[in-house]
């Protein structure tokens, strides 16, 4: 039986860092502090309907998330970006509601997969 | 792994990395490095363009989608100018559509490598644009 989804797999960075703990760290730190910005710029942007800029900080989460293999979060991103398209506010502010609990959440995977990487 | 190119002094290849997303070009940038290439990184096209005019550079390694200066931009004011006309362009993009990538190999691309990538699919894009063109020596 297959277990639930993962929040992220950051496994295809690992192996292109060759599982160096010091630069999964680094990568881990630019992620939180670079994501979290463009998270916040798109909750803001969906709740003033600001929709180009909704746009721009949603393309450059899909490329932070697919890095890590946030799949979760990439099928969010694309549901936003649905909904933007279809106009529905409903439903693009109750995903944008929703994005900084997710993030955080990513966060703390990939902060609870540091030790096993430090241990390599 | 796939092997790297080396200049005829024995000097790895330079490659220029060019994305406004930091994830992405600090991974790039690790990638490359750990691979054995010199690598600098610029965060928009109009920088790499002013690093490009005072430092030698064998492979530009691009996002396409950037605020205000396109890859596809870039492409074209490299391709323009007389001086950079050794200089490979690779592609490294999200837009992994068959119909897109054609369009990037019209624009003039030497490779594409689709994100996110493995370091394989990295430094096999960077070798494959570093192939001599035909007509030309190996350098």
């Amino acid at each position: 039986m297959r277990g639930p989804e993962r929040l992220c797999d950051p496994q295809a960075f690992l192996e292109a860092i060759d599982g160096d703990a010091e630069a999964y760290g680094q990568m881990v730190d630019l992620f939180r502090e670079t994501a979290r910005v463009q998270v916040d710029r798109s909750v803001a942007a969906a709740r003033a309907g600001r929709a180009t800029e909704l746009r721009d900080a949603l393309h450059a989460l899909a490329g932070s998330f697919a890095i890590v293999g946030a799949r979760p979060a990439l099928r969010r991103i694309e549901a936003m970006r649905g909904a933007l398209a279809r106009r529905d506010r409903g439903e693009l502010l109750r995903l944008a509601d929703g994005f900084p609990s997710e993030f955080e959440a990513v966060c703390a995977e990939m902060d609870r997969l540091r030790e096993p990487c430090a241990q390599r | 792994m796939n092997a790297i190119s080396f200049t005829p002094a024995g000097v790895p290849k330079r490659v220029l990395v060019v994305d406004d997303n930091p994830m992405n070009a600090t991974l790039a940038r690790i990638m490359l490095l750990r691979a054995g290439y010199e690598v600098h990184v610029e965060d928009s096209a109009p920088l790499a363009l002013q690093y490009l005019d005072g430092h030698v550079v064998d492979v530009v390694l691009t996002d396409i989608s950037m605020p205000g200066m396109s890859g596809l931009d870039l492409l074209d004011a490299i391709r323009a100018n007389a001086g950079l006309a050794d200089l490979r362009v690779v592609a490294h993009t999200a837009f992994a559509m068959p119909a897109q990538q054609s369009q990037f190999r019209r624009a003039g691309f030497d490779a594409i490598v689709i994100k996110p990538s493995t370091r394989d699919q990295l430094v096999g894009a960077i070798e494959v644009a570093l192939r001599p063109r035909s007509g030309a020596p190996a350098s």
